[in-house]
């Protein structure tokens, strides 16, 4: 026999079944909306029986496998995108799952009136990340050493470690220093504006660490000003390097908490 | 609502040539960290002006060769710093790049 369960999107001012239509879930399922009150949770079924793949062991089990990870979190992402596009949305996290759609409605009257107020807020906006990495630090002589045993080299050799300990700090000032300006310039282009923890740096591949991973709630008609001013800021401090990618559902202000 | 996400993987791979490696890394890494908090403390005694000249001198040398010997080992396993780095999660990594 197969079990099925309800594979929670996202909650969202209502949506025509035009926009969740062309929709497919992280089963590939086609994906519905659960009405309740002024509400719609979009949810997928799903197989939570123990030989299907969202089973509560195979679950575990595959939440530690990255590449399966990967691809269920862009189909989340991808369903979450497309009703986002048209209508508020605030999203859920990755599998969470319910054991039917009655328990939908459930969560939906419980956070009925958290939701209804969010969801006014973030209308017409999106969220745009911007990532700050430090500068790298000034380059320290590389010519040749002399080896140990020469006379003065360990002198030198001090002298070097200390220019190299200051080099880096100083790029690390710079750095924080450099993150906090440009979170408070693009602070004041947002209807709000978050400063996420930094990444570290073995998961971004980056030569340097991270000194702002920035959340921007923008207004869409402000979105090109936006982009503009992450331009003029990565101009104005060339030796920082600046990712910018939106813009999204608002993941970082909204995204809704199994209680 | 979901179980915990075990971290560990199913199987162990205890192959011999690995687990040396492996302790061989760990080993270095203990020195490595040592050998950073040395060469910090030395710093901080040049800084202060209490060491003479041949006192900053022998210093340097000692560390130098440390350092020299260092990197032999680690190139005996293709290892570099960075490699030697364990993740303490939240307090940030325990070499610190440095």
């Amino acid at each position: 026999m197969t079990q099925t369960g309800s594979y929670l999107y996202a909650i969202a001012a209502p949506v025509g079944d035009d926009v969740l239509g062309g929709l497919r879930g992280v089963a590939d399922e086609p994906v519905r909306a659960v009405r309740h009150r002024d509400l719609v949770a979009v949810v997928g079924t799903v197989d939570i029986g123990p030989d299907g793949p969202f089973g509560e062991e195979a679950l575990a089990q595959n939440l530690s496998d990255a590449g399966w990870l990967a691809a269920v979190a862009r189909a989340h992402h991808a369903v979450i995108d497309g009703v986002a596009r048209a209508v508020p949305a605030a999203p859920l996290r990755l599998a969470t799952i319910v054991a039917d759609d009655d328990g939908v409605r459930d969560r939906l009257e419980r956070w009925q009136d958290g939701l209804r107020r969010t969801l006014d807020e973030i209308a017409g906006h999106a969220e745009w990340s911007v990532k700050v990495h430090a500068p790298q630090p000034a380059d320290p002589d590389t010519d040749p050493q002399p080896a140990a045993g020469a006379p003065g080299a360990g002198a030198a050799y001090l002298l070097r470690r200390k220019a190299v300990a200051t080099a880096r700090d100083d790029a690390l000032a710079r750095a924080s220093a450099v993150a906090g300006q440009v979170h408070e310039e693009l602070a004041r282009h947002a209807t709000d504006a978050r400063r996420l923890a930094v990444q570290d740096q073995r998961l971004t591949g980056a030569d340097t660490p991270m000194s702002l991973n920035g959340a921007y709630l923008v207004p869409v008609a402000g979105a090109d000003a936006f982009v503009a001013t992450v331009e003029e800021l990565r101009e104005r401090y060339p030796d920082c390097r600046f990712e910018l990618a939106g813009p999204w559902p608002a993941y970082s202000f909204v995204t809704v908490e199994e209680p | 609502m979901t179980a915990p996400v075990h971290a560990l993987p199913a199987r162990i791979d205890a192959d011999a040539d690995s687990v040396e490696r492996d302790l061989f890394k760990l080993v270095l890494t203990v020195i490595e960290l040592i050998r950073q908090l040395m060469e910090r403390q030395a710093l901080r005694r040049v800084d202060e002006g209490d060491l003479s000249d041949a006192q900053v001198e022998a210093l340097g040398q000692a560390l130098l060769r440390l350092d020299t010997a260092m990197a032999e080992l680690r190139g005996r396993y293709g290892l570099t710093v960075r490699d030697l780095d364990i993740d303490l999660g939240p307090l940030g990594s325990l070499l610190g790049g440095g």
